[in-house]
């Protein structure tokens, strides 16, 4: 077993180049500065940085193409997120994504997470990481695990 | 420039004779090639590097289809799954190649995504393959008592073929293969195991095809009292006697060796240059008898000699070698016919019940019962009334001879099966027969194997 991990671990080196990745992130500046926010090659780093650590803790591989851009573009237009604090923000957004995709057992598309996870921080979290992580991501998973129609309900009825 | 090439792979894999086909894994094929090659200097850091970009380019894939594009990321135990799945169906494409130079040609020339799909489609045909020999094994099973046989032959192998997952799982077996065979497979896995498991298993069928089913019957029952349910390959017990019979000049098809017998055949092939001619020319009769002319098949039953081979010069060692054949139990078994009293009428059955029942003596309430109930049926009725409690049950079972003990079993077959734990009182005569020695328990239950009503 220990030899299979390090045959993917090899297989993984091939795959991921944090370079590109790097350019990536910071070519979402194009994006984002319309909304006052701009990140620097060195928050590129760091946002890379915390995405491999982030992977690694949660026992996860990125494949295909990185889902950093994708949630910075989501989060940009937020009222709740400020140019001095975006690029913290974004890399504890980053780690409760892929702590939710194991939580929620690989049910949710990054597409509906990523919804999911706009709509409580603008608007029940009001901004609050702490509220979104402990609290709103945490309902919406086991709603998940309950195996409920609408997951995403996280309202106080369907609370209890 | 692609001769040279060749001049070159040639050079290395007689400087490293070690890396043969036969000595890489085959459950970890292309992982054990890329080692031993790098190791070997057959492949440089670089060519191993540029192959696992191939590869990695093959299980990218295979996540985007697995998560159906909805995902960029996955949890590592499900990649890893993936990677297994895609590194077998590579090597069973380079498996078509026997030897290291045409493999290491086709991994570095071709690209690892053409290999990956090749392997699919033998994958396929190996899958239709395996549905046409399970159908045979189905023609030729023997019609012998052991349930491992039965089940997996009826039950198991049929449900691969519905849960097999080719595409994401290749390289997994889901399902168990009980019953063991002379060769075993479990250095293979994915569809090659079952492969293997099943070309193994036809190849058996038809050589116990070739003797008599009554004959192979005795010879279970003979070789176990419980071969019905303990894990034995019936193959490898019928090609020992078989070849004992042989060596004393019967016809091989005859498959008890009386103890005298067994002398005979330790004085003949005792000697081991003789125990080797003796196996040639047994595998000389066999392929005269049987009307194929597959290699495969007879590598097989040369292979089982020669374990056997093996076997019997360390049982000769030991002194166990005559234990290894088998002497028919005695064919004529005898038969114990259970008279039985008149069955009680609902009337008296209720009036002894109601005597019973007010008893606080449990001797007393023994006494009665021996006195007045002779009759199984009312017997089993009266523990099924409950007029005994808890440990009350062990002291009467205790006060019962074991002819009585043998009695209820042969009563009621089934009362060591836990479906039948239905009610007390046979929870609790199956703790008093499991607290009897074993001995005393394999005595009784021969005895009850004789009753019958």
């Amino acid at each position: 077993m220990k030899e299979n991990i390090t045959n993917l671990q090899q297989i993984l080196y091939a795959m991921d180049n944090n370079t590109v990745l790097i350019d990536e992130v910071y070519k979402v500046n194009k994006f984002i500065c319309k909304y006052g926010l701009r990140i620097t090659k060195e928050d590129a780093k760091k946002i890379v940085t915390v995405r491999n650590k982030s992977l690694k803790d949660n026992g996860r591989i990125e494949f295909n193409k990185s889902i950093i851009s994708e949630i910075i573009e989501k989060f940009a237009s937020s009222p709740y997120i400020m140019p001095s604090n975006a690029t913290e923000t974004f890399c504890e957004l980053l780690e409760i994504f892929y702590e939710y995709k194991n939580e929620t057992f690989e049910v949710l598309s990054d597409e509906e997470l990523i919804r999911a996870m706009v709509k409580y921080f603008n608007g029940y979290c009001k901004g609050s990481l702490e509220l979104l992580e402990g609290k709103a991501l945490y309902k919406l998973a086991e709603n998940v695990r309950r195996g409920l129609k609408n997951p995403f309900d996280i309202s106080c009825e369907n609370n209890k | 420039m692609l001769e040279k090439k060749f001049i070159d792979y040639n050079k290395s894999l007689l400087t490293y004779k070690e890396v043969k086909f036969q000595d890489i894994k085959n459950d970890e094929f292309v992982q054990d090639l890329l080692k031993k090659c790098l190791k070997n200097n057959i492949l440089s850091k670089e060519e191993v590097d540029y192959i696992n970009f191939g590869i990695s380019k093959v299980l990218n894939k295979q996540l985007i289809y697995f998560t159906k594009n909805e995902s960029t990321s996955t949890n590592i135990d499900i990649a890893q799954n993936l990677l297994m799945s895609v590194y077998f169906t590579i090597s069973i494409s380079l498996k078509r190649n026997e030897n290291i130079l045409e493999i290491i040609t086709r991994i570095k020339e071709d690209s690892i995504e053409s290999i990956f799909k090749d392997g699919q489609e033998i994958i396929k045909m190996k899958f239709f393959k395996c549905r046409l020999i399970l159908e045979s094994i189905y023609k030729n099973k023997i019609n012998i008592n052991n349930y491992a046989y039965i089940d997996t032959i009826d039950y198991g192998l049929g449900t691969f073929f519905k849960k097999y997952d080719y595409f994401f799982k290749a390289h997994e077996v889901p399902i168990t293969l009980d019953y063991p065979l002379s060769d075993n497979v479990f250095s293979y896995i994915g569809i090659e195991r079952i492969e293997r498991y099943l070309i193994n298993l036809n190849f058996e069928n038809k050589f116990c095809n070739l003797f008599n089913e009554n004959e192979i019957k005795k010879l279970l029952y003979s070789y176990s009292d419980n071969s019905e349910e303990i894990l034995l390959n019936i193959f490898n017990i019928v090609l020992v006697n078989s070849f004992g019979s042989f060596v004393i000049g019967k016809d091989f098809k005859n498959l008890n060796i009386k103890e005298y017998e067994k002398e005979i055949i330790l004085n003949n092939i005792g000697n081991h240059e003789l125990l080797y001619k003796y196996l040639n020319d047994y595998m000389g009769v066999i392929k005269n008898n049987l009307n194929v002319n597959d290699k495969e098949f007879f590598q097989y039953i040369k292979k089982a000699l020669e374990k056997l081979f093996v076997l019997l010069k360390i049982s000769y060692k030991n002194k166990t070698f005559k234990e290894q054949f088998v002497t028919f139990k005695n064919e004529k078994q005898e038969i114990l016919q259970y008279k039985s009293y008149k069955k009680l009428s609902n009337d008296e059955f209720r009036s002894i019940y109601e005597e019973i029942i007010i008893l606080e003596n449990v001797n007393d309430k023994i006494s009665l019962l021996k006195e007045k109930i002779k009759n199984i049926d009312d017997i089993v009725d009266i523990l099924s009334s409950e007029c005994f409690m808890d440990n009350e049950y062990i002291i009467l079972f205790s006060s019962l001879d074991y002819f009585e003990i043998a009695l209820i079993i042969a009563y009621i077959p089934d009362i060591f099966s836990y479906v039948m734990y239905e009610e007390k009182w046979q929870i609790k005569f199956n703790e008093y027969f499991l607290n009897l020695k074993p001995e005393i328990q394999n005595k009784i239950k021969e005895v009850s194997r004789k009753i019958s009503f």
